[in-house]
């Protein structure tokens, strides 16, 4: 099955084309466009469970084909020094020949062999993203057969969803950076076309921002990020001369010898995160996303919750090696992606509208995932990518589901009792609810508190990140519940037309909210935190964890100060102390190792936080709301400056979109005037000179014989000197 | 004997030139084929001018100019031919032979 991996993308990508090209000849019912378009990406999910399936059965029966075809397949077994890892190239791309490189190496020459090609391959890592992506788009498109029905553009919608698996599906089964690029474009491509859905509608009444200007802001702020991206992938080229995955964990954890210049791998990290803070919305290119919220829920659940925006976070994972041996860029991630927390946490406390507020939590949670990466955790950030998935796709189609049945409204203000009328939508939103702000053991409680505690411990954690990150757990547990009280409690403030026909949606989706919400809630006890197995007095028990580490953990650097060994690693600890070899790679790990009393204490913390945000919201928002409005009133600039998200799009605005246009038109009027100018102006000269010679041209012969004379005097006297 | 050939060389540049000057200030038509027939044969006297001045090789001498001059004739006559025949058709369309009348073909 492993030699099979391109399938799994290929399956969606033929449902783009058979759906695609059906629909618009106008052929095709709408249920047979959900119909393909459902199959192609259940097909990706079963062949993706079948890779699964013969990855963990070992790669090793492979290994005999990498002997045989080394160009085409390369099979890593896994040990201590490098990951289980599957690779199959399946054609040359580019293949570029000998090139120079910049970095010397002791041990090989300055020219490699540059040959790119298509390249796919699966490890741990990947089968993670492989099962998230398959699964939960499976199940959003199912639950889009119930949303979407009735809509014109049906099977543009859904062929636009497959080729958004397609392409994400090629991402995550990059083999190296160029095909993952391919993938990275391509979701940002399907993010405008899926974004600009209703490319007919005004998004925001006030501005006359349509969906269409909200699908192009999106597009333009990722090809900003993506600028960085390919200045550090190419970086990355010249030095090592390859962009495949393995050759570059090889050579960049290396022999131990640091032969490149460590402030090249921090541009590296840098700049690709740069890439990523477009891709997965951080500070300062997140504004893309809450608008993004103009296209249709499926789009925002599948794209803006569990998958697209979860790149980033992925392609920081796979190029961990990078990060390990640049503390600095590990630096600038951790701080960031703190920032992004708190900072959305905040604007996400002030929305009436139910989607931009789970907007702003994506925001602020993809944040809590960079803060993992930052800080060296990168299987706790991949783990908390699942559990965000989860609860955060369950969500969005629960709002989806209250946005159908509530008159096509967002505004939260006009909600209200809802719970009432939409049972399994409450429960399964308030399960997602009570995930995301941390009831322990749920998922999001075992993520994200796994995430803070190794901001805190970790060597390369600092406790204020750890502060503000729980800031950011309070006001997110704030928010949400804020959501569910205006939402599901109280008074129902709907208009009457509106009222009378509130009941339940449809099977379709109330099926998926229903596995989607057990996935919030149960997801979480495959990656237990090591604190919180031994508060229960187990020991390790992080299978997730064990899983995903040996891809990401660090290779061939120097602990900076003592190395306590890695908290919950009896294997790893065994290498520290080894002789030889061994000897030389020591990993980074906790710079203390949290006693039993800091573990409850944590605990406490967690917990506390989850309720301290449940009791606000409650006490503000419950009944009528009435405490909620005084609050508002009393607060009034601070509920200003959040609502209108601390003004950051008109700070761009002014800064930086207003000065480019001003600037293009300055530029333009310079093409009108000077080079058309320049063109007109050869185009009046030679009729100008037309004008002249036809003077000549008189018609009287005496003054023709004339000119003759002139000339043959003047051909002789060139002729005779 | 020496004298002969530049004395013919200065008739016919004189010659020519009072031709051109006919030619470019005459208005008249048949005045102006008349200054071209003295162009023409200052061009004749100064081939036969030329060929007489030879040095002679052999019994017979070099005649080459005299039988171009022979050419020049036969072709001033044609030539004039046809340019009186021009001067008839002026003459029908503009009712004079003033050639300064002769300019439809300007701009």
């Amino acid at each position: 099955m492993l030699p099979y991996l391109i399938l799994i993308p290929l399956a969606p990508l033929a449902g783009f084309v058979a759906v695609g090209a059906l629909g618009a000849s106008g052929r095709l019912s709408h249920a047979w466009a959900h119909r393909l378009a459902v199959a192609a990406s259940l097909a990706s999910f079963l062949l993706a469970c079948g890779v699964v399936a013969d990855f963990a059965g070992g790669v090793e029966k492979y290994a005999d084909l990498a002997t045989a075809e080394p160009g085409r397949y390369d099979v890593a077994t896994g040990d201590e020094h490098s990951p289980a890892r599957f690779t199959v190239t399946y054609a040359d791309w580019i293949p570029l020949g000998d090139a120079q490189l910049t970095g010397e190496a002791p041990d090989r020459g300055t020219l490699a062999r540059l040959d790119i090609g298509w390249t796919f391959s699966v490890d741990a890592l990947t089968v993670v993203m492989l099962l998230v992506v398959s699964g939960i788009g499976t199940l959003i498109h199912v639950y889009s057969i119930g949303y979407m029905a009735g809509d014109p553009g049906y099977p543009r919608f859904f062929a636009y969803m497959n080729l958004f698996m397609a392409m994400m599906l090629t991402l995550v089964l990059g083999g190296n950076l160029l095909v993952m690029f391919v993938g990275w474009e391509g979701v940002g491509l399907c993010s405008f076309l899926l974004i600009g859905y209703y490319y007919d509608r005004v998004f925001d009444e006030e501005t006359g921002f349509t969906c269409a200007d909200a699908g192009r802001k999106a597009f333009i702020t990722n090809r900003i990020g993506d600028f960085g991206f390919m200045l550090g992938g190419l970086l990355l080229l010249v030095t090592f001369g390859t962009w495949n995955f393995a050759e570059l964990g090889a050579a960049i954890d290396g022999s131990s010898a640091y032969w490149y210049d460590s402030l090249l791998l921090t541009g590296v990290g840098v700049l690709l995160f740069i890439g990523a803070t477009g891709k997965s919305a951080q500070v300062p290119l997140y504004v893309w996303l809450p608008d993004a919220m103009a296209g249709p829920t499926p789009v925002s659940a599948l794209i803006h919750a569990a998958t697209m925006v979860t790149a980033g976070v992925y392609m920081l994972a796979r190029m961990s090696s990078i990060y390990w041996h640049a503390p600095g860029a590990m630096l600038v991630v951790a701080v960031v992606g703190c920032l992004t927390a708190v900072l959305a946490a905040t604007m996400g406390m002030a929305q009436y509208d139910i989607k931009k507020v789970l907007a702003y939590s994506t925001v602020s949670q993809l944040g809590y995932m960079f803060l993992g990466a930052g800080v060296g955790a990168f299987a706790a950030s991949i783990f908390h990518l699942v559990t965000h998935a989860f609860f955060k796709a369950c969500l969005f189609l629960a709002s989806g589901s209250v946005i159908l049945r509530a008159g096509h409204s967002n505004d939260m203000r006009l909600y209200g009792g809802l719970k009432k009328w939409m049972p399994v939508t409450y429960w399964t939103f308030l399960v997602s609810t009570l995930a995301i702000a941390g009831l322990p053991l749920l998922s999001g409680f075992m993520s994200k508190d796994e995430i803070l505690a190794r901001a805190l411990y970790s060597s390369r954690g600092h406790r204020l990140l750890w502060v503000f990150g729980t800031l950011g757990a309070v006001m997110t547990s704030f928010y949400m519940f804020r959501a569910v009280q205006m939402t599901f409690h109280g008074e129902n403030r709907s208009p009457e037309h509106v009222r009378e026909q509130l009941r339940e949606s449809p099977r379709v989706m109330t099926g998926v909210l229903v596995v989607l919400a057990i996935g919030a809630a149960a997801v979480g006890f495959l990656g237990v935190p090591e604190g919180v197995s031994r508060l229960a007095g187990l020991g390790d028990v992080n299978w997730f964890e064990h899983q995903v580490h040996p891809v990401v953990e660090a290779r061939g650097v120097v602990a900076a100060g003592g190395v306590h060994g890695l908290g919950g690693h009896g294997a790893v600890a065994t290498h520290v102390g080894g002789t030889g070899k061994k000897a030389a790679v020591v990993r980074e790990g906790l710079r203390a190792h949290p006693t039993l009393g800091e573990e409850w204490l944590l605990f406490a913390m967690g917990f506390g936080v989850f309720l301290v945000g449940l009791a606000l919201a409650t006490w503000a928002y419950g009944g009528s709301m009435a405490r909620a409005r005084a609050l508002a009133e009393r607060l009034g600039y601070v509920r200003r400056l959040l609502h209108r998200k601390w003004f950051v799009d008109e700070l761009y605005d002014v800064a930086v979109v207003g000065p480019f246009w001003r600037s293009s038109h300055f530029f333009g009027e310079i093409d009108r005037r000077i080079v058309d100018g320049a063109v007109n102006l050869s185009g009046a000269l030679a009729s100008f000179s037309g004008q002249v010679i036809k003077l000549f041209q008189t018609g009287v012969v005496r003054h023709y014989a004339m000119w003759i004379l002139v000339g043959a005097v003047l051909m002789l006297w060139l002729v005779m000197t | 004997m020496s004298d002969l050939p530049s004395a013919a060389l200065i008739l016919s540049a004189v010659l020519f030139s009072i031709g051109t000057l006919g030619v470019l200030t005459r208005r008249g038509a048949i005045s102006i084929l008349m200054s071209i027939e003295i162009m023409l044969n200052a061009g004749n006297l100064l081939f036969v001018a030329v060929s007489r001045g030879m040095p002679a090789n052999g019994a017979t001498g070099v005649v080459d100019g005299h039988v171009f001059a022979m050419f020049v004739l036969a072709i001033a006559a044609a030539e004039a031919a046809v340019g009186l025949a021009i001067v008839i058709a002026l003459f029908r369309l503009k009712g004079s032979t003033d050639v300064d009348l002769a300019r439809m073909l300007r701009w």
